[in-house]
C-alpha cells in the first residue's frame, strides 16, 4: 500500500520546502514519490519543474520523483457532482444562497485536498505521496475536514429541519423548523432561510456518498506519517503544543518534528569578544542561537522528542537535487529514518 | 494611523499579527487613548502579547487605558439577535439562528464584523485594535456584509449589513494594517490583498508594514575573505545573504514602517512592549 507521508505546522515555517526535500530524499532512497504542494514559491515551483500543475508531472534530474499542486478553487462544485445526481447537482449548484457564498463554504478546500490526497494515493502509481497542508490552521484544518463536512451534509442543521429521516425521499421541514423559519424570513424581510434550506435539503442526497468516502480519506490520515515542522517563535511553538494535543483525534503521533531555521549550538557561548563589528553580530545571533535552544529543550522535555534540525538558510536550494540533500543530511528524514517500511 | 477608531491588522501566517495588534494597542494607550483590543481568531496570540489571562467575549482591563476581548461567534450571534434584532430569547429561534449561521459562512462573518464595529462605534473607546485574520480569509470577512446585503430583501438585517459596508469603507474611521515578513509568499500576499482592498472598495489600507526586517549590518564583504573560517564568520556571511535576500523582498512590498527581527526576545509579552516603543508614527 502507498505510504502517506503529512507534513502539518504552523503558517510561514517552511512546511512545503520540507515537504519537497522529504519527497525528493525519498525517491533518491529508491522509492517512487509523488508530492503534492500546496502553494509553493516561485523558486520553489521551478526547483520542482517548469510546468507544475494539478497533474503529476515528473521533477526534473529524478526518474521516479513526480510533483502536482492541489487545485481546490472550485472545490464544492466538484464534491457535488462527484455526490448528487445530475438534476440534484444543478439545483444545488444554482441554488441562491450557495451561489452567493460558494468561495468560503466551510471545510470545502480543505476537504477537496484531502481527497486529492485519497485519490492519488488509491492510485497506487507510487509507493510514497508526501502531502503539503495548507497554511490556514497549520494542517488541523485539512485533517478535521472530513469530519466537519459529514457534519454539515448531515448534522445538526439538517436534522432540525428535516426532522427524522424519509429515505428516498425529498423532506419535508419538521413541524419544529417551519414556524421558526416563517419568523425568521419576517425578521430577515425574505426567504433567506429558505433558499438555505432549500440547498441544505438537497445536499442530503450526497450524505452517503461523502460519509463514505470521508470516513475512508480519514483512514489515511490515521495511518499517514505525520511530520510537524516549526520554528523557535512563539505562534510556531504555540501551534506545535496544539498539534501534539489535538493531533492524536485525528492521525497518528509524529514520526519526525522538524525544527527549522536553526543556528549553530556553538554561537551560543558568543558574546564576550573583543567588540568589533563582527564579534557584535555574532553577539545577536548568539542570543537568538540560545533562545532556539532553550526552544528545543522545552519541546523534547514535554513531549518527549527529539527535534530534526534544519539549519537557517539564507536561499532555498533552488534544484530537486539540492532539495533533497537538505533532507538527507538531517539523517532523519527519508525512509528508514520516517518509518516508511512499516 | 492611531486616530482612526478601529484598526485590522492582517498578514500571512507568521507575519506577526498579534505581535503589531498588541504593540499598537500599546502605543496608542501610552499616548493616552483609550483602547480596546480585539482577538477575531486564536485568541493565544494576543493575551500572550498583552499579558492577560483568558481572553473571552467579555472586555478585560489588561492596563489603565487597554482592554482586550476575543471574538467568539457564538456569543456574538446571541448578542446580535437579543440586542440589533430584537428576536425575542424563544429557544427554538435562537436555535434556529444558531443552526443556520454555523452552516452560512456569509451570517457568521457579518455577525463578526458586525460585532468589531459596534464596539469601535461604542463611545467607551477611543481606537478599537484588531488580532485580525490572515490575508487568505481578510477580504472574505470584509466582503460579508454586502454579501449579505445582496442576499436579503428590505429588512432591518440589510440596514444593519449595509451600515457595516459604509462604516469599512470609511477610510478616514476604519483602516487595515498589512503586514508581511521579508518573504516572497508573504509579501505576494500582502500584495494581493492591498490590490483587491482599493479595487473593491472594501477598506482603506492604514499602513504596510515590513516585520522580522533584519537591521544592516556594515561589514565589507572583502574583509571576511581575510577572516578565518569560524562562528565570527559564518554568523556574518548568514546575516549578510539572509539581509540581501530580504531586501529584494522589502522594496517589491513598498512599506510604510520597517520593523525589525528581535533578537533573543523569550516571551510575547517583551516582544509586544518593544515593538510598541518601535513604531515611527507621525
Amino acid at each position: 500500500m502507498t505510504a502517506v507521508v503529512l507534513v502539518v505546522g504552523s503558517g510561514g515555517v517552511g512546511k512545503t520546502t520540507l515537504s519537497a526535500a522529504i519527497g525528493a530524499n525519498v525517491a533518491r532512497g529508491g522509492r517512487s514519490v509523488l508530492v503534492l504542494t500546496v502553494d509553493p514559491a516561485r523558486r520553489l515551483a521551478q526547483a520542482l519543474g517548469v510546468h507544475l500543475g494539478s497533474t503529476p508531472s515528473p521533477v526534473p534530474g529524478f526518474d521516479r520523483l513526480d510533483a502536482a499542486m492541489v487545485d481546490a478553487s472550485e472545490s464544492w462544485e466538484g464534491i457535488i457532482r462527484a455526490h448528487a445526481d445530475a438534476t440534484t447537482a444543478e439545483r444545488l449548484l444554482h441554488n441562491r444562497f450557495f451561489r452567493a457564498v460558494a468561495d468560503r463554504f466551510p471545510s470545502g478546500q480543505a476537504y477537496a485536498a484531502a481527497e486529492e490526497m485519497t485519490r492519488h494515493a488509491d492510485s497506487d502509481r507510487w509507493e510514497v505521496v508526501v502531502v503539503d497542508t495548507p497554511p490556514a490552521g497549520g494542517g488541523i484544518d485539512v485533517l478535521a475536514s472530513p469530519r466537519r463536512i459529514r457534519a454539515l451534509v448531515g448534522g445538526r442543521a439538517l436534522r432540525w429541519l428535516t426532522g427524522p429521516a424519509i429515505p428516498g425521499r425529498r423532506a419535508l421541514y419538521s413541524l419544529t423548523a417551519r414556524p421558526v423559519l416563517r419568523l425568521a424570513d419576517v425578521v430577515l424581510g425574505g426567504p433567506l432561510l429558505e433558499d438555505v434550506a432549500e440547498f441544505l435539503l438537497d445536499l442530503r442526497v450526497t450524505y452517503d456518498g461523502i460519509s463514505r468516502r470521508s470516513r475512508h480519506v480519514e483512514a489515511r490520515f490515521k495511518s499517514a506519517a505525520t511530520v510537524l515542522v516549526t520554528t523557535a517563535d512563539a505562534a510556531p511553538m504555540r501551534e506545535t503544543a496544539r498539534f501534539f494535543e489535538e493531533l492524536p483525534d485525528w492521525a497518528s503521533r509524529p514520526r519526525a518534528v522538524v525544527f527549522n531555521r536553526a543556528l549553530p549550538d556553538e554561537w551560543r557561548a558568543a558574546g564576550e569578544g573583543g567588540g568589533d563589528p563582527l564579534d557584535a553580530n555574532l553577539e545577536r545571533w548568539g542570543q537568538e542561537a540560545l533562545r532556539q535552544s532553550e526552544a528545543r529543550a522545552e519541546l523534547s522535555a514535554r513531549y518527549g522528542v527529539v527535534p530534526v534540525v534544519v539549519p537557517w538558510m539564507a536561499e532555498a536550494p533552488v534544484t530537486a537535487g539540492g532539495l533533497a540533500d537538505l533532507a538527507a543530511a538531517t539523517g532523519r528524514l527519508g525512509i528508514e529514518g520516517l518509518r516508511l517500511d512499516q | 494611523m492611531l486616530d482612526r477608531h478601529l484598526l485590522i491588522v492582517t498578514g500571512k501566517g507568521g507575519a506577526g499579527r498579534s505581535a503589531l495588534a498588541a504593540s499598537l494597542a500599546l502605543r496608542a494607550a501610552r499616548g493616552g487613548r483609550r483602547v480596546l483590543a480585539v482577538t477575531m481568531t486564536d485568541s493565544l496570540g494576543l493575551s500572550g502579547h498583552l499579558r492577560t489571562g483568558t481572553l473571552g467575549p467579555k472586555p478585560i482591563e489588561a492596563r489603565p487605558g487597554l482592554s482586550a476581548m476575543a471574538i467568539e461567534p457564538a456569543a456574538a450571534l446571541d448578542e446580535y439577535l437579543r440586542i440589533r434584532l430584537r428576536v425575542p430569547r424563544v429557544g427554538a429561534m435562537t436555535r434556529a439562528f444558531r443552526v443556520l449561521a454555523e452552516t452560512v459562512p456569509g451570517i457568521r462573518d457579518t455577525v463578526v464584523i458586525g460585532k468589531l464595529l459596534w464596539e469601535a462605534a461604542r463611545s467607551d473607546w477611543d481606537l478599537v485594535v484588531a488580532d485580525g485574520p490572515p490575508t487568505g480569509q481578510v477580504l472574505s470577512l470584509l466582503r460579508a456584509p454586502s454579501t449579505i446585503e445582496g442576499l436579503v430583501p428590505a429588512s432591518r438585517v440589510k440596514e444593519q449589513a449595509a451600515w457595516m459596508r459604509r462604516m469599512l469603507a470609511d477610510g478616514a474611521g476604519t483602516g487595515i494594517v498589512v503586514a508581511a515578513t521579508p518573504e516572497e509568499l508573504s509579501v505576494a500576499e500582502a500584495a494581493e490583498t492591498i490590490a483587491a482592498l482599493s479595487e473593491e472598495g472594501l477598506a482603506a489600507v492604514a499602513a504596510v508594514v515590513a516585520n522580522r526586517v533584519l537591521p544592516e549590518l556594515r561589514i565589507d564583504r572583502g574583509l571576511l575573505d581575510a577572516e578565518p573560517p569560524g562562528p565570527r564568520r559564518d554568523a556574518a556571511l548568514l546575516h549578510l545573504d539572509v539581509a540581501a535576500g530580504q531586501r529584494r523582498h522589502v522594496a517589491g512590498l513598498r512599506p510604510d514602517h520597517i520593523l525589525p527581527l528581535l533578537f533573543g526576545i523569550r516571551t510575547p509579552g517583551e516582544v509586544a512592549s518593544r515593538l510598541a516603543d518601535l513604531w515611527e508614527l507621525a
